[in-house]
């Protein structure tokens, strides 16, 4: 839910800076954005916004470092496309078909590092509005969101708070949160096995395919690493050595190959699937399709 | 009208929805190639033959899903459909006829003569592949073998399945019987729809009593029910020709992950890890 919410912010914002150069009166739509993710459909938010009538613009427009280009419309159906450089690095197209002069539909697919996005919109003119009131308040809105992070509102600092725990993305909290006592928290967490194994993971999938590392996020172990001052072999080799006794066979399996081996020879060499421990299925398992 | 009281509550939520964005971006880094729109990946080229992996309705990982093959025994779950759509009698007692006592395994060690209930033996063409079992019912539903394998086409056309035919119904390599993963998934899928196939495929066991009292148990032959976490059915089969053959339903929480494999080895193994492999590689929320 919050991040179809996301999307809708970012297009009210938008549109409310598009609005900037626009006549004080306006047309106010009511805007449903569903996205879908990995399959997913979130649930739809909508909001209000205030567009400028007539013309070809798109009623929407991204932060700065996106433009919207290759704008056409013909008939009912406006095309564009839009493309984003720098840390939000994405592009993507979307199509709007207007079933009337109060009323589109449309679709926009966002692509950004490696994955895909796909957002239905459906907007409906509500009346008009006070563009120029608007337009101030997005004046705002891109003020603040140009500011550094770690001071613009009490919900950054908790932002903050929480990535720092979660520790899945380097890119966004070391480009947003500067706090020292974040950082700890997030260097301490990134250090754990569990975290470890997920961010490397990530960032071998990632090598596999081909992903460059110039993209922001897209060595999280590495971008980590950097951020923590810590030596990757080194720590890799720290935890596999506790890591058969701790019970963590899944970070051995991806994580400490030479280990792993010496393990399923004892494990799981020569047993069937029904007769070995249940200690150790799983890992003979994963060992086993690695393998192949 | 805002007032200018109500622009910083405001803007700190846009702002933090941009913010929010970015973190779904960057979190997106973190969903392994293979639940993106693209063309399924094949990440366990050796596994079987073909082999299709759906999570949450969406195709994760696919080998040869249209290949036709010998299904062997996942051709019960048709013949059980078939059964169950034609005056269907679960009490009625069933004769074993010397045929179907010496079909070959899998057995339940059904003799001639002996007379047993259908659902019983429909029990035990499910949870242990039986093909006396198998055989009986066929023998009693009313039909020739030829009408019967005749009912399983028309059923499997109905169900969409365009690259199946079926000459055996309980599964034996023949000229003519063959079918796919894709087709078998909606085969499967029908089956786990039906209230008590779903109940049969998902138990661990099961015991059938003769007429004259004499009792047989039998275990499932899908291994991975109570060793893979969440495993809720549904079938295995395997001739020489076809290989190791599965269908497996498991569910953890609101994630669901089917797979069906035909021309297997070392399926157990190999489910066990793709199933886990699957689940893993769910986006963090």
């Amino acid at each position: 839910m919050k991040y179809a919410t996301s999307l809708l912010f970012l297009i009210a914002v938008c549109a409310g800076g598009t609005l900037a150069a626009a006549e004080p009166s306006g047309e106010k739509w009511k805007v449903s954005a569903t996205m879908q993710m990995a399959g997913m459909s979130m649930p739809s938010a909508t909001s209000e916004i205030c567009t400028q009538p007539g013309g070809n613009a798109v009623p929407m427009k991204t932060e700065k470092g996106c433009e919207l280009y290759d704008v056409s419309r013909v008939g009912s159906t406006q095309s564009f496309k839009m493309r984003c450089t720098g840390r939000t690095a994405m592009s993507g197209s979307g199509q709007l078909t207007y079933t009337g002069t109060d009323r589109y539909q449309g679709k926009m697919q966002v692509s950004a590092q490696g994955q895909t996005m796909s957002t239905v919109i459906e907007g409906q003119k509500l009346g008009v509005c006070d563009g120029g009131e608007l337009n101030l308040k997005a004046k705002q809105v891109t003020a603040q969101a140009t500011q550094p992070f770690a001071v613009a509102n009490p919900n950054q600092a908790q932002m903050c708070r929480q990535s720092a725990a979660e520790a899945t993305s380097p890119a966004l909290f070391a480009s947003m949160c500067k706090d020292p006592a974040d950082i700890k928290t997030y260097c301490t967490a990134v250090q754990t096995p569990e975290k470890f194994q997920t961010l490397a993971a990530t960032e071998q999938a990632n090598v596999r395919s081909g992903v460059s590392a110039a993209i922001p996020g897209m060595r999280p172990l590495s971008e980590s690493a950097k951020l923590c001052g810590f030596n990757i072999e080194q720590l890799r080799a720290q935890l596999c050595t506790t890591a058969e006794s701790a019970g963590r066979l899944g970070f051995l399996t991806t994580q400490c190959p030479a280990q792993a081996t010496a393990l399923a020879k004892a494990q799981c060499a020569g047993r069937s699937y029904t007769s070995i421990s249940s200690k150790y299925r799983d890992f003979c398992s994963a060992y086993l399709n690695g393998r192949r | 009208m805002i007032t200018a009281r109500t622009h910083p509550s405001r803007t700190a939520r846009l702002v933090a929805g941009c913010v929010f964005l970015w973190a779904l971006l960057a979190r997106a880094t973190l969903i392994p190639a293979g639940t993106t729109t693209a063309a399924p990946a094949d990440p366990y080229p050796q596994t079987a033959r073909s082999y299709v992996l759906i999570r949450d309705g969406v195709t994760l990982w696919e080998r040869q899903g249209t290949q036709r093959l010998p299904p062997a025994s996942l051709t019960k779950l048709l013949t059980a459909l078939v059964l169950l759509d034609n005056d269907w009698q679960p009490e009625r007692w069933l004769p074993v006829s010397p045929a179907a006592a010496t079909t070959p395994p899998t057995r339940l060690g059904l003799r001639a003569g002996e007379q047993v209930r259908a659902d019983d033996a429909l029990a035990a063409m499910l949870i242990h592949s039986a093909n006396d079992a198998c055989r009986v019912l066929v023998e009693t539903s009313g039909v020739t073998r030829a009408a019967f394998t005749e009912r399983m086409n028309t059923r499997a056309e109905q169900l969409g399945m365009r690259d199946s035919h079926f000459v055996d119904p309980c599964g034996f390599d023949a000229d003519g019987q063959y079918s796919t993963v894709r087709d078998l998934l909606k085969l499967a899928q029908q089956a786990r729809g039906v209230a008590e196939l779903a109940r049969l495929t998902g138990s661990s066991g099961g015991a059938l009593h003769t007429r004259a009292g004499r009792e047989l148990t039998f275990q499932n032959t899908n291994q991975l029910l109570g060793r893979l976490d969440g495993t809720l059915g549904v079938k295995t089969g395997y001739t020489s020709s076809a290989g190791q053959c599965l269908i497996a339903y498991v569910r953890r929480g609101s994630h669901d992950v089917w797979l069906v494999m035909l021309g297997g080895s070392q399926r157990w193994w190999l489910a066990h890890g793709m199933i886990n492999d699957a689940f893993a590689a769910l986006p963090a929320v």
